[in-house]
């Protein structure tokens, strides 16, 4: 018996040092490795790169890190500001809003880019895959975030070794990441990493890329209070730093989606008369089907043609409310 | 409480200190702790089992007793036909009933007669088919005067719900277990460490091949559309979740109970290496086919009733024993059609063929032809698992309609993060298999891993665990628990 539990001992204690080894080096794993969130890193990056401070950031989900272009939208208006697109793979609000409070002296607009129909989902929160990248990618939640979200994820008031243990399927994710360009059909740009374009597709449509079949054609569009007073509680913390907040009902292909015109214009009305004082651009049926990599995602020509509407409709703004420096230089 | 769970990791230490250093050797103590242990396993699922399971205890243990004491020949079997009429009585209703009343139902409607007979909103108590074929066989035994009944109702207890074996097996025999039950145990190293990494191996097959396997076959079976290729492939997949998932649960079960001393029957033996159907046989799930072929093959004549009986109780023995996996026609046709794939073997007289030796490989062409058989069984009992993984009848018969067609030939199709999941299945599956072949010649994997260095068994505990905590599939229940 002594043998067999002194074995155990053994085995148990030289398991312990493996795994404790392991954990410690995960977070360096994670930034490391390339996985589906490793923008989380860029994003953090951008925002405390005190020498690089963009005028205006596009945040969102797959749908702006392919459709925005941000150079393109600074070199066509005035004074070529800088501006960031620290889009990631499915940001939505409630994850942008991790980011509101880290945005720079400098920024003067926010733009979220949302899925068109997304005020009418209740989904709450941020997935757990996602709080361990941003919490090992180097990110800390401060107060104002939290009075912003009102509820955090729970990762965020965990202990660090207990979030990296956690985040050991990032190297499944990282092998994936790897192998995906050898087994998918699509052919990969290096620039998932870019603080301007992030857009990873070659091609521009590819043929065999089956359609996303899930129904956006919706017979009603009732919106929920979740996202809306999300987004209100944004506004009112950007408003006090003098920063413009915009959301930007990102295209989908109409082709696959044909929008119902009469429930959009309702749809589109409720969300102004809700959320006062947000700048809401309707671009959703702004790009021919041409234009599109597959059922939402812009090919590179759209992201083009968006960010050029997209820079025409700040240049008006600005010269409505009579300012045309578009926050370069300030 | 699931053993790839935290719970159980937790579990079975306590119990294992407790058994070991708080019973004083004492063999009434440790048969007590082994019971309680046991049903507090048992009713951490749902404590309302806990009735049934006790219930069926008591009737066993009494209606042994009573046979025993039986005057004549008469009441002696009065008391046996109770017990076995309430067991099959309740394994009828939990597990059966919906289907024979639905099956009536649907048959008397083709005859034009309409019929609604209800069926039963109750949950299936877990491993109900399992714990209910050990309290048959104690019964047959005594009935047949195998053996006495056991007049300790602790001991006999224990032998229902030992908790290694109590959901899913392995079936036991009160002619095995209960003199083991019985004798004062003696902790034995060499015993303890087999179980130990027999309980390690189990958890890399349950965890790392059978999970990362199922979403993979649950996608496949589930689409539409796809490629033959892509069938195939999910039909091989299914082949290696459900050997890995319930061998799995199998070797953690064998090698739980060898830490308190109590040896269980080997369960499978490699049967993916198997030559023939009756070698597949006589390696899968072999406590089951035992159990029918003792109690239910051989009292009915076995092999030596004529050619024409002889064929009848193969069917019966296979169609019983795919019903017994589940109240669907699909386990029926399974069993059915293991019945055809045996019945060539049971004609040429090959059946008792590769009886005694594991394959092994000597020369070219020897080789060659030996790999052949194994690829051609594997084949066939792939082609029978389609049935058992469909859902119904027309499934499986659409998605073999499916496999026969030009698309074979094509590469097998998934999307995005499922190429990156087969990859590690095969890697896992191949890992598998040549550990299996190293180990095809004895009873179990790392049977002889209590000898090796300190060094390689640390070693090859740790590289389990660390595969185990990088690359642990979709967390998902046994298989075999729904049965």
């Amino acid at each position: 018996m002594k043998k067999f539990l002194k074995d155990c001992a053994v085995y148990i204690l030289v398991v312990a040092c493996i795994l404790i080894v392991l954990i410690s080096i995960q977070p360096a794993m994670v930034r490391t490795l390339p996985n589906d969130f490793s923008r989380h890193r860029v994003i953090i990056e951008a925002l405390h790169d005190n020498g690089h401070q963009p005028d205006i950031i596009f945040f969102g989900n797959s749908l702006s890190m392919f459709g925005i272009d941000a150079k393109t939208i600074g070199k066509n208006l005035p004074g070529s500001p800088v501006v960031y697109n620290l889009s990631s793979v499915g940001q939505s609000i409630f994850e942008g809003a991790y980011f509101v409070s880290s945005v720079p002296e400098k920024t003067k607009q926010v733009f979220q880019c949302v899925d068109y129909s997304i005020f009418t989902e209740s989904k709450n929160g941020l997935q757990d895959a996602k709080a361990m990248s941003m919490i090992l990618n180097g990110y800390h939640i401060d107060s104002s975030t939290r009075m912003i979200l009102n509820k955090t994820h729970p990762y965020f008031d965990q202990n660090k070794w207990l979030v990296a243990y956690e985040a050991r399927g990032n190297l499944r994710s990282s092998v994936h990441n790897y192998l995906r360009k050898y087994l998918d059909y699509e052919k990969f740009d290096t620039n998932f990493h870019d603080r301007y374009f992030p857009h990873i597709y070659l091609d521009e449509r590819h043929p065999r890329y089956p359609n996303i079949s899930d129904n956006k054609n919706y017979d009603s569009l009732p919106i929920s209070d979740t996202l809306v007073s999300l987004a209100n509680r944004i506004k009112a913390s950007l408003e006090k730093r003098n920063i413009q907040y915009h959301i930007i009902l990102m295209p989908v292909n109409p082709e696959i989606y044909p929008l119902n015109d009469s429930l959009c214009a309702v749809y589109l009305n409720d969300l102004k008369s809700r959320l006062p004082g947000i700048d809401i651009i309707d671009l959703s049926r702004a790009l021919k089907p041409e234009f599109f990599y597959d059922a939402i995602h812009a090919n590179k020509k759209g992201a083009e043609s968006l960010s050029v509407m997209i820079a025409n409709r700040i240049m008006d703004e600005a010269e409505k409310s009579g300012d045309t420096s578009n926050g370069e230089g300030k | 409480m699931l053993f790839n769970s935290l719970s159980f990791a937790l579990f079975l230490p306590l119990v294992f200190i407790l058994y070991w250093f708080f019973t004083k050797r004492s063999l009434k103590l440790q048969n007590a702790l082994l019971l309680v242990a046991s049903y507090y396993f048992y009713g951490s699922w749902d404590y309302r089992f806990l009735f049934l399971l006790i219930f069926s205890t008591l009737l066993d243990y009494y209606t042994g007793i009573k046979m025993h004491e039986a005057p004549n020949k008469k009441r002696k079997t009065f008391w046996f036909w109770l017990s076995v009429c309430v067991n099959l009585g309740f394994l009828g209703v939990f597990k059966y009933y919906n289907f024979f009343a639905s099956s009536l139902a649907e048959g008397l409607s083709q005859v034009g007669i309409q019929v609604n007979p209800g069926t039963l909103n109750v949950i299936l108590p877990v491993g109900i088919s399992f714990y209910t074929f050990h309290g048959l066989s104690y019964v047959i035994d005594i009935y047949k005067d195998r053996i006495k009944p056991e007049r300790n109702f602790i001991d006999y207890s224990v032998f229902v719900s030992y908790f290694p074996l109590l959901v899913a097996g392995p079936i036991e025999r009160a002619t095995h277990l209960l003199p083991q039950i019985k004798k004062e145990r003696v902790f034995n190293y060499q015993q303890a460490s087999n179980g130990l990494f027999l309980i390690l191996w189990g958890l890399f097959k349950k965890i790392i091949v059978a999970d990362n396997c199922a979403p993979l076959v649950d996608s496949i079976f589930s689409s539409q559309g796809l490629p033959a290729s892509t069938l195939v492939l999910g039909t091989v997949l299914f082949a290696f979740q459900i050997y890995a998932d319930f061998s799995g649960y199998s070797d953690i079960a064998i090698g739980a109970s060898k830490l308190f001393g109590i040896e269980l029957f080997t369960n499978f033996r490699f049967p993916y290496f198997s030559r023939n159907i009756a070698e597949f046989w006589r390696r899968w799930h072999i406590s089951l086919s035992t159990w029918f072929r003792d109690y239910l093959y051989i009292p009915l004549g076995g092999s030596k009733a004529g050619k024409w009986k002889s064929i009848r109780n193969i069917f019966i023995i296979f169609l019983v024993s795919g019903f017994w996996h589940g109240a669907n026609w699909t386990f029926i046709i399974w069993g059915g059609i293991h019945a055809m794939l045996f019945l060539p073997s049971f004609l040429f007289n090959t059946n008792k063929k590769y009886q005694k030796s594991a394959v092994s490989l000597s020369g070219l062409g020897d080789s060659i032809q030996t790999f052949g058989h194994m690829l051609l069984t594997f084949g066939a009992v792939c082609f029978a698992w389609i049935f058992f993984r469909a859902t119904s009848v027309k499934e499986a018969l659409t998605y073999i309609s499916n496999i026969f067609d030009r698309s074979i030939l094509s590469m097998p199709r998934l999307m995005g993060e499922q190429n990156t999941d087969l990859i590690l299945s095969f890697i896992s599956i191949l890992v598998l298999l040549i550990i299996e072949w190293n180990y095809r010649k004895t009873e179990f994997v790392f049977s002889n891993f209590a000898g090796k260095n300190m060094l390689v068994r640390t070693a090859t505990m740790s590289a389990i665990v660390i595969s185990i905590y990088y690359f642990a599939g979709r967390s998902a229940s046994f298989i075999y628990f729904q049965f």
